[in-house]
């Protein structure tokens, strides 16, 4: 994709003048302090079911609502979680980075930085799945490839991969992935696998341990 | 392709009391590679259906129960078809037979797609809904008549329910239109719109001159 020339900034001064009003109201403001968010793991079967990293699985009988509840108890039984148990340190059997969701090149950077010049844990399969044929090409012309290849993970076609998983590319019954993906219902990467849905950086931090790790921890990528 | 035509119906319930069903429990993921609509029938929730090795669970799932086999009105938990985006979905309900769904929400993308393939996702206040769940389970003899005309529904203690559907949808499939054909219906404001607009605008500076 070729983002220059004169249509280009023609169009970009443009689409300058459509900000928002000074003073502009809205029917609903969320205000959210990027500073006090964690890295987010979803330890359940929707993708609302997430917690912050540091966080412990939650308990059904701590949900008033009792649709909620037996939604959690299902989904926990599914992932054969339990509740209080922490999410870090969890085993995985494959790492999925990529997907249309966090395939960009910016993601790939991300994750090559954490993998450069280290291996991927013993056992753990660790698929890189560009997020379009022109990301592949950007991050091959970077060399993000070599680094994934030399780190022990598989270089792959872009394509939709493990997050739907209709090709090969699939869980075993019990298997659990850490998938940058965005869908963690039952049976999604394989019939009875089970998903952790997480950022890339979390994915490749997880991708050298095997077990669920805080990429804030990894040397180098502390604040 | 001919598109669905729906009218009046009468049939009996399958109770699914199951919030938040996700399309990849209604189809499964590997299934999306099927084209034939026909043979999704038994892809409708197949992981609940079906064992590893292919065979009918024992005891099976509610759908197929025998004492539920003809039952044309899935009866099933809120927020009804969450998940992928998959017509798949309401393709493999049809296969199966099902003709309407009555939920006490759906999800979005799902309505749309069974509304265009001839399946009427019904809303329900609760009360209604939790009392024909009810009789979902225990009444088998029981029958709901559907009328899309009208759009109403009545139960079997003989009452009649308005249940809201958009006059859009509702039109299509009263009169058995798809997008295509009901475009093809407007193609003389389509021609007369044409014949007076530019040849080519530049989207990226509208008011640039051509």
């Amino acid at each position: 994709m070729r983002r220059r020339g004169a249509d280009w900034d023609a169009a970009v001064a443009r689409w300058r003048t459509l900000a928002s009003d000074e003073g502009a109201t809205y029917d609903k403001e969320i205000v959210i302090d990027a500073n006090t968010l964690e890295p987010m793991v979803t330890y359940g079967t929707n993708p609302g079911m997430g917690l912050p990293i540091s966080g412990t699985i939650p308990n059904p009988a701590d949900e008033s609502d009792p649709a909620a509840a037996r939604a959690l108890t299902r989904a926990l039984e599914y992932m054969d979680l339990h509740a209080g148990d922490s999410i870090i340190g969890r085993p995985v059997n494959t790492v999925f980075i990529g997907s249309c969701t966090n395939g960009r090149i910016s993601d790939l950077r991300l994750a090559a930085n954490v993998l450069k010049g280290q291996r991927v844990a013993k056992g753990v399969r660790v698929m890189v799945v560009p997020g379009s044929a022109d990301v592949k090409r950007q991050a091959e012309r970077e060399g993000l490839d070599t680094i994934f290849r030399d780190a022990g993970a598989d270089w792959r076609e872009a394509g939709c991969s493990m997050c739907i998983a209709m090709n090969g590319d699939q869980l075993a019954p019990g298997e659990y992935a850490i998938s940058t993906s965005n869908r963690n219902f039952e049976g999604r990467q394989g019939k009875g696998g089970r998903t952790f849905l997480a950022s890339p950086l979390t994915a490749a931090a997880t991708a050298l341990t095997g077990v669920i790790a805080d990429p804030r921890t990894l040397p180098g990528l502390s604040r | 392709m001919a598109a669905p035509k729906v009218g009046t119906f009468t049939t009996g319930l399958v109770p699914l009391p199951a919030e938040n069903v996700d399309t990849d429990q209604i189809v499964p993921a590997r299934y999306l590679k099927v084209v034939d609509k026909a043979g999704l029938a038994d892809a409708l929730f197949h992981d609940w259906r079906f064992e590893a090795d292919g065979t009918k669970k024992n005891p099976p799932f509610v759908i197929d129960e025998p004492r539920y086999a003809g039952h044309g009105i899935l009866v099933a938990g809120d927020n009804f078809g969450t998940g992928s985006s998959r017509e798949h979905a309401p393709w493999a309900l049809g296969a199966f037979g099902i003709k309407a769904i009555l939920s006490t929400s759906f999800a979005d993308i799902f309505k749309s797609n069974a509304l265009k393939n001839g399946i009427l996702p019904i809303v329900l206040p609760a009360p209604l809904h939790a009392s024909l769940m009810q009789i979902a389970k225990e009444d088998l003899a029981a029958r709901v008549t559907i009328d899309l005309a009208s759009a109403t529904m009545t139960t079997p203690d003989g009452a009649t329910h308005k249940f809201p559907i958009d006059a859009f949808s509702q039109k299509m499939l009263l009169e058995g239109l798809d997008e295509l054909d009901y475009i093809r219906t407007q193609i003389n404001k389509i021609e007369a719109h044409e014949a007076a607009h530019p040849g080519s605008i530049n989207t990226l500076q509208p008011n640039a001159p051509r």
